[in-house]
């Protein structure tokens, strides 16, 4: 469970990851070792596991969940 | 008009959308730990909860079955999966999409259409498992579900809320009773759903069709788990189906839920089982098969008229080996339902169709679920039919037999003839009620054995003919009147003066 992964969409540049990276430091104490993969389905926005969680800030995710909440 | 509408639909949307979070989601993530014969074990996933849905990287969906320190034990619904590959859980329960959009289709347990007609329309779902009516919601069972089936509805009557089990050998005619039941409810206002569990798909296909063919398709939802699915889709799909029943029962419709069969799921369920390790009883089966089929048939209930009034009367089919209904599936589902059909293979052979055995059928709501006119001329029926069944066996041994005891064994010959019944022949009250009266009142005393299915099929055309306001009374009201007696008894005469023939030979 020590796999730290970050999925993020094609627009993600350098900066981004680096920010991404700080505010996970901040958040668990230790800065994560991610192994990053670029990911055109997340439309925006990135995926991290880090700890046996997944923290989801896609675009695409937040497109299913309004879809979901309108149709339902 | 059309700008209020558009203000409608967008004050709609606002409300839905008002309390929509746009931030980041967390929750709990798992890895694949291994993967065998359908039942994957997954590390992680620690506030996962039982019955949860989980999603895999490649799309898979599976169901939480098994929760352990360190991971969780799921069976696989569809697709595959990889070692390794990552894991979510959805916080959502295994749900089915319900309402009236779905009759007429075939679907799987999860809500996916399998007759390509494209997209399911439903916008409202509920969850497979859920818990049964409370007994304040319930009201007794005390209006008849007719089967067309003269056997049935005279000796073993189902009522509406009631759970009949269909038991019998392979080859007995169960799931053509069930299907007789389903195409009688045509144009009744009763909503059905036929659940095929572990069946071939060219069985499920060619039943469709004659559904189709008879029309009870569009007042029909099939939801089919074939043998080819893995064993947590048929494991399911009896409850998908139940939850589709339960939408209309809920919004005050009367509604019959056929499960076929129940053997066919608790085997899925005892491998799914055996492959999580959990530790096995008789006949291998796990020690909660008992619960397994209880919770699913308690859901079947008539609801008071406060809840609405809806009802839903399940109609499970057991297969049996051998005729043994001793076995451990059959007895458990047995001491479930309300009364069981027992069909026979040595009655099907012997051309007795339905091949219902009397003596060990049973109705547990008895004649509260009869209409009046049925009470009345079906009282010492299946007395009769018992006795002459005993006499037959007896008389088989070339016994000597005395004048009564061959009146008695002749009569029965020709009881049995009139309650015989090809499988797209229903008969609707008025008829069922108007043969046995005929039987009782000596109408076919003339007749042999042979010649009584000519001569029912003559009489009622000259009774349809002929006194259509007696009949149309019978079936509308649901009573006998000494009058309607009377009409009858004087029609029956005039069809024996002289009617029976021009009636044979139109």
């Amino acid at each position: 469970m020590k796999r730290s992964l970050l999925l993020v969409a094609p627009s993600f540049d350098e900066r981004s990851i680096s920010l991404v990276r700080d505010e996970f430091e901040a958040l668990t104490g230790s800065a994560p070792d991610f192994d990053v993969i670029k990911d055109e389905k997340l439309v925006g926005g990135f995926i991290a596991i880090v700890e046996g969680k997944v923290y989801d800030a896609s675009f695409s995710s937040r497109l299913s969940a309004i879809r979901r909440r309108m149709t339902e | 008009m059309l700008d209020h509408e558009f203000s409608s639909v967008g004050g709609l949307l606002k409300t839905k959308l008002s309390d929509f979070d746009p931030g980041a989601h967390v929750y709990d993530y798992g890895i694949v730990n291994s993967c065998s014969d359908t039942i994957i074990r997954i590390n992680g996933l620690a506030s996962c909860k039982y019955g949860e849905l989980l999603e895999f990287e490649n799309g898979a969906v599976g169901l939480t079955m098994d929760l352990y320190l360190g991971g969780v034990g799921a069976a696989l619904l569809s697709g595959t999966v990889q070692t390794s590959s990552i894991v979510r859980s959805t916080g959502r329960v295994a749900e089915v999409p319900v309402g009236e959009d779905l009759l007429g289709r075939v679907v799987d347990p999860l809500g996916h259409p399998l007759d390509g007609k494209g997209e399911i329309l439903a916008r409202l779902t509920r969850p497979v498992e859920s818990a049964a009516p409370a007994i304040m919601d319930r009201s007794p069972v005390n209006t008849a579900l007719e089967t067309g089936i003269l056997a049935i509805d005279s000796m073993i009557p189902i009522g509406r809320g009631q759970r009949e089990l269909i038991i019998g050998d392979r080859q007995t005619g169960k799931t053509s009773i069930a299907l007789a039941a389903i195409n009688n409810q045509k144009d009744r206002g009763v909503f059905c759903v036929y659940c095929a569990i572990g069946q071939k798909a060219s069985t499920v296909s060619g039943l469709v069709h004659s559904l189709q063919k008879t029309g009870a398709m569009d007042n029909t939802v099939v939801v089919a788990s074939f043998s080819s699915d893995t064993p947590g889709m048929q494991y399911i799909a009896p409850y998908a189906a139940c939850a589709i029943a339960e939408e209309f029962m809920y919004n005050g419709k009367d509604v019959l839920v056929v499960y076929d069969d129940l053997s066919k799921h608790a085997v899925a369920y005892r491998a799914m089982s055996l492959l999580l390790r959990r530790p096995s009883g008789r006949e291998a089966y796990p020690g909660d098969v008992f619960y397994l089929h209880s919770r699913l048939l308690e859901r079947a209930a008539k609801l008071s008229r406060e809840k609405g009034g809806g009802s839903m009367t399940a109609l499970p089919i057991v297969e049996t080996m051998a005729g043994d209904i001793s076995a451990y599936i059959p007895t458990n589902i047995i001491s479930i339902t309300d009364g069981q059909i027992y069909l026979e293979t040595e009655l099907f052979n012997a051309g007795i169709r339905p091949a219902v055995n009397v003596g060990l059928s049973v109705s547990r709501v008895g004649r509260a679920a009869q209409s009046r006119a049925m009470r009345e001329v079906s009282a010492s029926l299946r007395l009769e039919v018992a006795q002459y069944r005993e006499m037959a066996v007896f008389a088989q041994f070339g016994a000597d037999i005395d004048a009564s005891t061959a009146e008695l064994l002749r009569n029965g010959e020709k009881l049995i003839e009139i309650l015989k019944q090809k499988q797209d022949q229903l008969f609707s009250l008025s008829e069922q009620v108007a043969l046995l009266f005929a039987m009782e009142s000596g109408v076919f005393k003339g007749c042999d054995k042979s010649g009584i299915d000519a001569a029912r099929t003559a009489l009622l055309d000259f009774l349809h003919k002929n006194a259509p306001s007696v009949m149309n009374g019978i079936d509308a009201t649901g009573t006998l009147t000494e009058d309607d007696k009377a009409d009858l008894l004087h029609l029956f005469e005039q069809y024996e003066g002289g009617g029976k023939e021009s009636a044979e030979s139109d």
